[in-house]
């Protein structure tokens, strides 16, 4: 199905829509200032799937998090359409790596919550657009359950369409498939996919597995110890990159050259931390 | 078929043999009293008048003669009253308070402070005010149910996870929104339980507070019981208000039960 609804158009050379010039953030530890997120600058174009990825600390979340607006940078600026951020907002989606799902609310009366937010009173309406988006994620056969009924896989789709209904522009995403089983991931990397592809949003997307980087990016920077990105790689992988397409000779040995290139540049910037490669 | 019925019947009576415990209990105590007056354990005078028989027929008499109804009503309209303001004060005050740190600080002490006074210790300050009556009853009763209400509202309002805050913001929700649709739900089992303690500690404190000049209610008929030498009824008049008791409690426990949300 991600097949067919592939855009086939490049994604390269579109227009810039999130700009980082020289962002930095300190968080005071102990009386002691650490550097956690280090001069970045980047430049992220519209409808790009853009993967963070780097060792444990290097400051990747932090990063997710000051594009989201939940923290203020300590220095430099970072802007989304040409406007300065100053807090969090609906266009900014995040999801976060926890769920957040309202106990008390079961899946479809979660999914609603963005659009009672947003002051839309149709419920007839309203429900139609959270079916729409619980059916973009397959969960459509749970729209009664309570968060303490659903799987963690379950929780994810359904933090997922949460944040979809709200129609943000740009998707943050931070390690939101960690800690699934690799079935569950599978799947829902073809949804993802699939979703971006159809709503033409632009997704940041942390992660720390490679494979899952290389999937599904359309660049990959990579964020080192220091907290500065030292590398940004172009990811010229023709899609869709999942099922028969996996199969493929050429595009298996291209797949795992990029990803021993990325490992490489993410070993080398982990210092003595702890790699998890 | 016959053996999925005898399944069924045996799960019922299972559950009846479980519940026939709390039977058990009652019948037990009824058991033991009915013993410690018949052994004259109350002292000569008055055990026949203690024991569980004579509160029995004291009971029937005050239904028929209307003494019940004609108190337990002013009684239970106090209680309800007072909770009323009690809710309509607490649940704002709590959500604030329990919200923003700020306040949270500054009226500390002050509610710890003010929920360890005996209401019972404002009586004469609330008859300066509001004279004899009803309306000092209803007041103290008030100032008993509020505490609990208020600083177990605070305590659900505080526990809110940041991460429901957070994704709330995230979606562009404004304050009063995150307020309507986060901060109230998420403290609703803990505005119950606020409201279960409330009940609790009303319904105790209100026998004393309607022996302050009331004309009517079940503290005030406590002593007419004693005035007129009606140890039977006086047990009777007992017996009422712990099953009014029972019964407010039972209403909450449901309430809970209703609307507590699960992690």
């Amino acid at each position: 199905m991600a097949e067919r609804l592939h855009d086939q158009t490049p994604r390269t050379g579109g227009e810039t829509l999130i700009s980082l010039k020289g962002v930095s953030k300190n968080f005071r530890k102990n009386s002691k200032e650490i550097t956690v997120v280090n001069d970045c600058n980047l430049d992220i174009a519209e409808n790009e799937f853009l993967v963070i990825v780097g060792p444990t600390g290097s400051g990747k979340s932090t990063l997710l998090k000051l594009i989201a607006g939940f923290e203020a940078p300590t220095s430099g600026e970072i802007r989304v359409g040409g406007d300065i951020i100053k807090r969090p907002g609906a266009d900014r989606g995040m999801i976060f790596q926890e769920y957040a799902l309202l106990p008390w609310r079961n899946v479809l009366k979660n999914v609603e919550l963005g659009l009672e937010f947003k002051g839309s009173r149709d419920e007839a309406e309203n429900r139609k657009q959270a079916m729409k988006y619980i059916d973009m994620v397959g969960l459509s056969y749970a729209v009664n359950k309570y968060p303490v009924e659903l799987s963690g896989g379950m929780k994810r789709r359904a933090s997922l369409a949460m944040i979809l209904v709200t129609k943000p522009k740009i998707l943050l995403m931070d390690g939101p498939f960690n800690a699934l089983d690799s079935k569950t991931k599978m799947t829902l990397h073809t949804e993802i996919t699939r979703i971006w592809e159809h709503e033409k949003n632009t997704i940041i997307f942390v992660t720390s597995e490679l494979d899952e980087a290389v999937k599904l990016s359309d660049r990959i920077a990579v964020m080192n110890k220091t907290g500065k990105i030292s590398r940004i790689f172009q990811n010229d992988l023709p899609r869709p990159r999942m099922g028969k397409a996996a199969l493929d000779a050429d595009f298996h040995n291209r797949f795992v050259k990029l990803r021993e290139e990325v490992l490489n540049e993410v070993k080398a910037g982990a210092g003595k931390a702890v790699c998890e490669y | 078929m016959a053996e999925k019925q005898q399944s069924r019947f045996g799960a019922i009576g299972a559950f009846l043999a479980d519940r026939s415990y709390y039977v058990l209990g009652v019948v037990l105590f009824l058991l033991i009293w009915q013993a410690a007056s018949m052994l004259k354990l109350f002292g000569n005078d008055f055990s026949e008048a203690f024991s569980p028989y004579a509160a029995a027929l004291a009971l029937i008499e005050m239904a028929k003669s209307g003494d019940i109804l004609r108190h337990s009503v002013p009684s239970l309209r106090r209680v309800l009253v007072s909770l009323f303001f009690a809710i309509l004060i607490a649940l704002p005050v709590g959500v604030l308070v329990g919200y923003f740190k700020r306040l949270e600080q500054l009226s500390y002490v002050v509610f710890q402070f003010m929920r360890m006074i005996s209401p019972l210790a404002w009586m004469p300050i609330a008859i300066i005010i509001f004279g004899v009556g009803d309306l000092s009853v209803t007041f103290l009763l008030w100032l008993v149910a509020i505490w609990p209400l208020i600083l177990n509202t605070a305590h659900g309002a505080g526990r809110v996870s940041p991460l429901w805050l957070n994704m709330a913001k995230t979606m562009g929700a404004l304050d009063a929104g995150i307020l309507r649709k986060i901060i109230i739900p998420a403290a609703i089992p803990d505005m119950l339980t606020g409201l279960r303690l409330a009940v609790g500690v009303s319904w105790i404190i209100l026998v004393p507070a309607e022996m302050l000049g009331v004309p009517d209610g079940l503290g005030y008929f406590i002593l007419d019981t004693r005035d007129r030498f009606r140890y039977d009824q006086l047990i009777a008049t007992i017996i009422v208000i712990g099953v009014i008791g029972y019964l407010l409690d039972s209403v909450n426990r449901w309430l809970i039960s209703k609307y507590s949300w699960k992690i």
